[in-house]
């Protein structure tokens, strides 16, 4: 819609209806109407009637009417051109005089050319009215405009191309008397502002002295001073202006100066900014307390900054002397984001230092305003995504299709949003929304945005398997080009130097950081580790600190991910610069990391809690835009509180992680599968089996939709829910989920030696002696041949075989483990295990004993396999009726309380049992059924036919029947 | 009856027989009546409700009867539309609570608030009412309408306009008595109702008669 009113006021009130009721003014308001009938009629019957004319314009139709006057849209037939043309409607003053001076300011007003300020075509009288033709414009007026919330940077940009109006204004020496978001248009297409010639009416020429001190040092108090008869001649007989926007000076009657116009313009943009006026409540004309308004704290919500309110707050103040001294101040001010200062106050520190200039200068960093946007997008053009494609199908054999399926996608959509980002930027710049210093600033990011993504594309042309492998989470963890627009962030994060020359190469060596941390996330670490030391080096010799914070964190982090605990030297050196040249995002993702490699990497989980205070503090204040810092924070303090066995705690920090994730898109699905399955363990540890398993199926439901299901992370995912699932007694389900996973190899792939034995292991459980067999078979090829060095893989290989041997009532396996124990020494874990365990199914639980003794409290062990020790050696001494040393090696196991118990469900299980049976062989029936029943209770939840729980029923049932009375219900089995 | 009916009639015979030239001249007698009942009541939508009206009378004048009065066929018209555009406007209900904040926070100009403090309160009272009753008030004292003619534009008996008419400055009374006593106005209305209304008329009224 077209939008040029004189008042631009949409809703204008039935009062105003009465105002131009005056005589004098009839025959204005008389020539309107007439207008306004004939140009109507002209549409309706274009034969019969003919367009009326205002001067030389065919009046097209009326377009808006007011307190100062009649708009109508014109033709200029002259010119070819849209006109719009007043027709200036008269308050009350003496007639002549008045004339002579509207006449005389209008023409002043067409002398002003500004790009802010609506153009004046021509200001002519005819029959003593007063006509004014100008640009007709079509947009919206911003009270319109700002209805809709809108960012408060864009908000900025709109206000301040209307203060230059305003500023334009003052410069030629007039005041405008009434700004209001009404009185400014925002016009369609380019975005451009342009204030309204509505103050005309109201314009006037300053008194011989402009100066603020003129106006107010007479009347210090800001009391009303009656109007003498100087007043008269400059300020028209009764106050005019809209109360909300008005000065206090102008409610009191006094004469409106530039100060007036600043106070409400600063009234109009707090109202944008903060959808609220400033001021509690709006006066009324002839209220006593007119301009005794109570300031109102703006809503925190919108995130406007504190430096633009500081700055409004001056802007409105009640004394004029106390605001800014001209509008250009204030506009100064709007335009200086404190980030820019901190920028330049940075950059004093490293300007003399300068060594390498390189002659290289990039264009973008200049800051001239393109004459167009063209879309450039060679990052992504067809070329290189079929090479990206069939560099893909050519490393990852199966997976491949649907890696690629997953993957373009994606790379698709990040190419269009950089694009996108490019192309708004590039507008936004051309039509002088974005200034110009941050155009170079969004620039600057866009392209370290392209690097990174060029990075991807490139390596996916000349891809290995991992590469592939990890391409999607890659994908996924480019920062979005949406992160360009926040320009304070980027100044505080990112800040360039000064120096051109200096700005230019770090501009480059930027955008090498950025393909680093792409080549960190496709797993290349060792190659990005080394490419960061060289941007380290390059920075050094910059002397540009905050690059090399920069670097370093690169650094540090892609030697963690190497699992290098050299990253700890790079982190805390990120760390300690960082939080100098205050880049508080940088500082919080080494604070964050620091946590990971002090407990994962150096193994000092005990003094890990400094680390994670510093960490806490400053992700908090780093006002981080990018959640996986955060994110990462809370998994990293979770995983350290689990080692450190606080388990609560470490669930509550995992939940925390989760919240950081972004509900929406697949964007966050990596992260939320690694909490997801680190809170699996957690709670498995926990006894809370079926949790523990929904998590980790959530896992691989997320991990499946973001990589594909022949993705061989989901592999390992899903097998360690089997072990889950296997250590909750869902032997059946443990058994299919684990050989699903292992017909995912296909030869020449081999499943890991684990998987299979494993799978024999759940074989074993159930009592399917072939099955387990099977199993083993598959996995020999995988033993160590002689030569080879042997692990603790071969070692479970023969347990696993002998035990399947030893159930059938064949001794043959254990002499294999014997042999090897000779070479392996006494204390290794899965021979010590083995042999017992064979031992003890072969009945020769003396000979079991003998082994156990002199390795159950080694220090060799951890506390783990010590308890598992411990169990066995109890049995053994069960099985020699030897029930009171079997007690005392048994109940520590079994604290009352199960969650206080480090043992599986299923050793705990055993463990009561053989408790059980120790007490009964005592004498002591009520306490032994009690832990057979407890017994029964820990497998909960195991399948009902398996071998354990077939075997506690039976131990309950023997007790109960060596224990006459009382008789006890044996409690109903789900 | 109005002596410009006679006129009109003759008009709406040659504009119905073809000549446009015929409704133009209907169209700009009425212009003012129409421009001001939109006025009191859409304030600056009102040239598009005007435009909108007559465009309907355009487009329906083949059911304009030549014995009946032509101003009562337009403000008939005028009505419906009016009442279209208000249910537009509930229909719409998201904008029609923004403008209501924005008219909240942006009051108009204050300039001479203080002019005519009666006439303005008549306003208020008026726009108080519900819009049928407006238009009865409105027609009768502006419009110089009577009871019959009132009926004709409503089509219902006499009797019932004349009902209408009667609870329409009841209730008009009672809220100009509720706006003087409300504590922000200091104003009596101190001349009987219709004289007021007339002169509110003059006021509002921008077209040379």
């Amino acid at each position: 819609m077209s939008q040029l009113d004189s008042t631009g006021d949409d809703e204008r009130p039935i009062s105003e209806l009465l105002l131009g009721g005056r005589p004098e003014d009839d025959r204005a308001e008389q020539k309107g109407a007439q207008l306004e009938c004939e140009a109507l009629l002209a549409k309706l019957f274009p034969a019969q009637v003919s367009r009326p004319k205002l001067g030389r314009y065919d009046v097209l139709e009326l377009v808006g009417e007011g307190g100062m006057g009649t708009v109508f849209s014109a033709y200029d037939p002259r010119l070819d051109r849209r006109v719009a043309v007043k027709l200036l409607r008269r308050a009350a003053e003496a007639k002549d005089q008045r004339h002579a001076r509207l006449l005389r300011e209008a023409k002043a007003l067409a002398r002003l050319s500004h790009p802010n300020i609506v153009t004046v075509h021509e200001v002519w009288e005819e029959d003593g009215e007063i006509y004014i033709a100008m640009e007709f414009v079509q947009g919206e007026d911003l009270a319109r405009w700002q209805r809709e919330p809108r960012p408060w940077r864009e908000v900025l940009a709109v206000y301040r191309q209307a203060g230059e109006g305003l500023a334009a204004v003052h410069d030629a020496g007039m005041v405008y008397r009434d700004f209001k978001p009404h009185n400014a248009i925002r016009r369609d297409g380019d975005g451009v502002v342009k204030l309204l010639d509505f103050g005309l009416a109201r314009v006037e020429i300053h008194p011989t002295d402009p100066s603020p001190e003129a106006a107010t040092s007479s009347h210090p108090t800001g009391e009303p001073r009656s109007p003498s008869s100087n007043d008269r001649l400059t300020r028209p007989g009764t106050i005019v202006g809209t109360p909300a926007y008005m000065a206090p000076e102008q409610l009191r009657g006094l004469s409106a100066d530039a100060h007036s116009d600043q106070f409400g313009f600063c009234v109009a943009l707090w109202e944008a900014l903060y959808g609220q006026l400033p001021f509690a409540r709006e006066p009324s004309a002839g209220s006593p307390s007119l301009d005794d308004r109570e300031r109102v704290e703006p809503p925190r919500e919108p995130g406007v900054p504190g430096w633009v309110r500081r700055v409004l707050e001056r802007g409105l103040a009640r004394e004029p002397v106390e605001r800014y001294p001209s509008m250009h101040a204030l506009l100064r001010e709007l335009a200086r984001d404190p980030a820019v200062r901190r920028r330049r106050a940075l950059s004093v520190a490293t300007v003399g230092l300068l060594t390498v200039g390189g002659g290289l200068v990039i264009a973008e960093l200049r800051a001239e305003a393109p004459t167009a946007c063209v879309e450039l997008r060679a990052f992504w053009d067809p070329e290189r995504r079929e090479a990206a494609h069939r560099g893909v199908l050519e490393a990852a054999g199966m997976a491949a299709e649907q890696t690629w399926e997953a993957l373009s996608p994606r790379l698709d959509r990040h190419a269009d949003a950089l694009a996108d980002a490019r192309e708004q930027t590039c507008e936004g710049h051309r039509r002088g929304l974005v200034p110009d210093e941050h155009y170079a600033l969004r620039v600057a990011c866009l392209a370290r945005r392209e690097a990174g993504f060029s990075e991807l594309v490139e390596r996916l042309g000349r891809a290995d398997q991992g590469t592939v492998l990890n391409a999607n989470k890659a994908i996924l963890s480019l920062p979005p080009p949406s992160g360009c627009d926040d320009v304070e962030v980027l100044l505080a994060e990112q800040p360039p130097p000064d120096d051109p020359a200096v700005a230019a190469r770090v501009a480059l060596l930027r955008q090498e950081l950025a393909r680093v941390a792409t080549e960190e996330s496709l797993g290349s670490f060792e190659s990005a580790a080394q490419r960061a030391a060289t941007v380290l080096e390059e920075a050094g010799a910059l002397h540009y600190e905050p690059l090399r914070a920069e670097a370093l964190v690169r650094r540090g982090s892609a030697l963690m991910q190497a699992r290098n605990p050299d990253a700890m030297g790079p982190l805390d050196e990120a760390l300690w610069l960082a939080l100098t040249t205050e880049q508080r995002a940088v500082a919080a993702e080494a604070a964050a990391k620091r946590i990971f490699v002090r407990v994962e990497l150096q193994d000092r989980t005990a003094d890990v809690s400094e680390a994670i205070a510093i960490a806490r503090a400053l992700v908090d204040r780093s006002g981080a835009a990018d959640w996986r810092i955060r994110w990462a924070l809370d998994n990293n303090v979770g995983v350290a509180l689990w080692r450190r066995s606080e388990q609560t705690g470490a669930l509550a920090a995992f939940e925390d992680a989760l919240a950081w994730i972004p509900e929406a898109g697949d964007e966050g699905t990596f992260e939320r599968a690694t909490t997801l399955r680190n809170m699996g363990s957690v709670r498995f540890r926990q006894g809370q089996a079926r949790q523990a398993i929904e998590g980790t199926q959530q896992a691989v439901e997320s991990l499946t939709a973001l990589l594909g299901s022949q993705h061989p992370e989901l592999r390992d995912v899903e097998a360690n829910l089997a072990v889950m699932l296997r250590m909750g007694g869902r032997y059946a389900e443990a058994a299919a989920t684990l050989t699903a996973v292992l017909e995912r190899y296909r030869p020449p792939e081999l499943p890991p030696l684990w998987m299979l034995l494993e799978r024999a292991r759940l074989d074993l459980l159930r009592e399917d002696l072939d099955g387990a067999l099977a199993w083993c078979r598959r996995a020999a090829p995988q033993l160590a041949q002689p030569g080879q060095p042997v692990t603790f893989w071969d070692h479970w290989f023969l347990a696993t075989e002998a035990s399947v041997a030893a159930a059938r009532g064949d001794a043959t396996g254990l002499h294999g483990l014997e042999v090897m124990a000779q070479t392996a020494g006494p204390e290794a874990i899965g021979l010590v295990l083995g042999r017992t365990k064979v031992l003890l199914r072969l009945g020769r639980p003396a000979e079991a004993e003998a082994l156990l003794i002199p390795l159950v409290d080694s220090p060799h062990y951890g506390e783990w396999d010590r308890l598992l020790l411990h169990l066995l050696l109890g049995e053994a001494l069960v099985a020699q009726q030897r029930w009171s040393e079997a007690e005392a090696r048994l109940s520590p196991l079994v604290p009352a309380d199960a969650r206080q118990s480090q043992l599986e469900p299923l050793e705990r299980a055993q463990a009561l049992q053989a408790l059980a049976q120790a007490e009964a062989g005592q004498g002591r029936a009520a306490s032994a059924l009690h832990h057979a029943e407890q017994a029964i209770e820990t497998l909960r939840g195991f399948d009902a036919d398996s071998p354990a729980m077939r075997q506690a029923r039976d131990t309950l049932a023997q007790l109960q029947r060596s224990t006459p009375a009382p008789p006890i219900e044996p409690e109903p089995l789900p | 009856m109005d002596p410009s009916s006679a006129k009109h009639a003759n008009l709406v015979a040659a504009w119905k027989h073809g000549d446009d030239g015929a409704g133009a001249e209907l169209f700009r007698q009425s212009y003012a009546p129409v421009a001001r009942f939109y006025r009191s009541k859409v304030g600056p939508s009102a040239p598009d409700l005007v435009q909108r009206c007559f465009l309907r009378c355009l487009e329906i004048r083949h059911r304009i009867r030549e014995d009946a009065s032509f101003r009562c066929f337009v403000f008939g018209v005028a009505r419906n539309v009016l009442l279209e555009h208000y249910r537009g406007q509930r229909a719409n209900a998201r904008i029609d609570f923004t403008e209501q904040t924005v008219e909240d926070l942006s009051p108009t100009p204050t300039s001479e608030l203080a002019h005519d403090e009666q006439s303005q309160l008549l306003l208020q009272a008026l726009r108080r009412l519900p819009v049928d009753q407006q238009i009865v008030i409105e027609l009768y004292y502006w419009e110089d309408l009577n009871a019959r003619e009132i009926a004709e534009i409503y089509e219902v008996p006499e009797p019932t306009v004349r009902t209408r008419l009667r609870r329409a400055k009841l209730r008009l009374e009672e809220e100009l008595c509720a706006l003087v006593q409300a504590p922000q106005s200091g104003a009596q209305p101190s001349i009987g109702l219709e004289a007021w209304a007339r002169r509110l008329r003059a006021e509002l009224d921008r077209s040379p008669e």
